[in-house]
């Protein structure tokens, strides 16, 4: 649910939020065992998005202007799927999928080779953005697209938070 | 820090635009040739401030922005709370050729980005003898869309914080910080429907390809430049405009994305500067 000043926080999943809650430097290990419906597509992705959320929740800035953001999204970068939970700013939680049957407010499929492309230090042409990308037609958004363009500066900022601040090195699978 | 007054200066003029009274906010420096410049669709004039305080151009040139009725600090027509605003390209060339006329401003050359790079086309084909060249910036004849406008203009979603949020990522990565949150600034604090009314003109009334080979380009020069990083007006769209008017030259930016004259005055002047020495001659 897309919070509005003053309204209840986001109920979201109990069950899974005791099982599967993952907080980086909390010491608790993930464990996937504890949970039957995990697919198998976990990737070095899933480290590149855990590095993500310490980013994103160490940025007082990007915190504050999703402030009313609680959510879950999915994000699909090729065949590999992560729900990423949003609460009130924070990224709080990155679950590799899929996992079946699970809901999410929108989902942003990327292609592997763009995602790529798009955490270089400096993309090229075409993949310095989501819109971009989708427009050249190696991106996709589905689903409720209302908080995501409510928001859509805090959420383009998370995702550019991904980049690599050098070239050296590569994200994602 | 030393106070700076600068060269431009800022008046108003009020003029009559098919029936209807409008008072228009224009900055000007220099002197010589006008050189008339129009802002994108949901922006304002004050996107051409470094080219109305580069002496280089000034020198030679009496630059003129002005801000669009409904933007920056001109006015909307008295009524306008009763409707919605909707740019057409009869009332965008109307508002242009008024401008001109109120200011007296002889045998102009027009810039224009974005949506005033679609105009310019139009301006070309339908006014080419009382022009000296125009010049396209982000300019095609038509282009595809990549986003639904009516996200712009909702009761529960600010439409300055999206309107800048969609236009963010078409600034390019090398551009300073300081001059993209600047350029988005302008769209940040457009009024209510502002934007998308631009974008009708835009999406709904400019689909030019049938005849801009009609452009006579030595009666009115055109120069087509595009930034590389623009993927709402990219380079192939310029590149296949510019293939379609005889004589149109073209140049695509590197390191630029849909704001050059804003994004990165330096750059952008690397490009600008080469085909206003040519214009002048």
């Amino acid at each position: 649910m897309h919070r509005r000043p003053g309204s209840r926080p986001c109920p979201c999943r109990p069950i899974w939020r005791k099982t599967l809650n993952w907080s980086k430097g909390s010491g608790r290990a993930f464990d996937r065992a504890a949970w039957p419906y995990y697919g198998d597509s976990m990737g070095h992705l899933t480290a590149t998005l855990e590095e993500l959320a310490d980013r994103v929740n160490e940025n007082p800035g990007l915190v504050r202007r999703g402030r009313f953001v609680s959510l879950e999204w999915l994000l699909q970068i090729g065949a590999e799927d992560h729900y990423l939970t949003i609460e009130n700013g924070r990224l709080a939680a990155v679950t590799p999928g899929p996992v079946l049957m699970r809901s999410s407010r929108f989902t942003i499929h990327i292609e592997e080779d763009a995602w790529q492309r798009f955490c270089r230090p400096v993309p090229r042409p075409g993949y310095y953005d989501l819109f971009g990308m989708c427009k050249l037609g190696v991106a996709r958004i589905d689903g409720d697209f209302h908080p995501l363009i409510a928001n859509l500066r805090y959420f383009r900022e998370m995702l550019a938070m991904a980049r690599l601040e050098t070239d050296e090195a590569t994200h994602g699978s | 820090m030393v106070a700076r007054l600068e060269e431009a200066t800022g008046r108003y003029v009020n003029l009559m635009v098919q029936g209807r009274l409008y008072r228009i906010y224009f900055e000007e420096a220099g002197r010589g040739i006008p050189l008339l410049c129009l802002h994108t669709a949901g922006a304002e004039g004050s996107q051409y401030r470094h080219l109305l305080n580069d002496p280089d151009i000034t020198r030679n040139y009496r630059v003129i922005a002005f801000d669009m009725p409904w933007h920056g600090k001109s006015l909307p027509p008295v009524g306008y709370h009763l409707e919605e605003y909707r740019l057409t390209t009869d009332l965008y060339v109307a508002t242009i050729m008024a401008v001109c006329q109120e200011l007296e401003l002889e045998q102009p050359v027009i810039m224009g980005c974005s949506m005033g790079g679609r105009i310019v086309l139009q301006l070309a084909l339908a006014h080419a003898p009382e022009l000296r060249a125009v010049i396209g910036l982000e300019s095609a004849d038509h282009q595809e869309p990549w986003y639904d406008t009516d996200w712009l203009h909702l009761p529960d979603i600010h439409g300055g914080e999206v309107s800048a949020a969609l236009v963010s990522g078409l600034v390019a990565p090398q551009s300073p910080d300081e001059y993209r949150w600047e350029t988005l600034w302008g769209y940040q604090q457009g009024g209510p429907g502002v934007f998308k009314g631009d974008l009708h003109f835009y999406r709904a009334d400019s689909d030019y390809r049938d005849r801009i080979g009609n452009i006579d380009t030595t009666q009115c020069p055109v120069y087509l430049l595009t930034g590389e990083y623009d993927y709402s007006c990219t380079p192939e769209d310029t590149l296949r405009t510019a293939a379609r008017i005889k004589g149109a030259e073209a140049t695509i930016m590197e390191g630029l994305g849909h704001f050059p004259m804003s994004e990165d005055p330096q750059q952008f002047r690397r490009y600008i500067i080469p085909i206003l020495d040519k214009i002048r001659g």
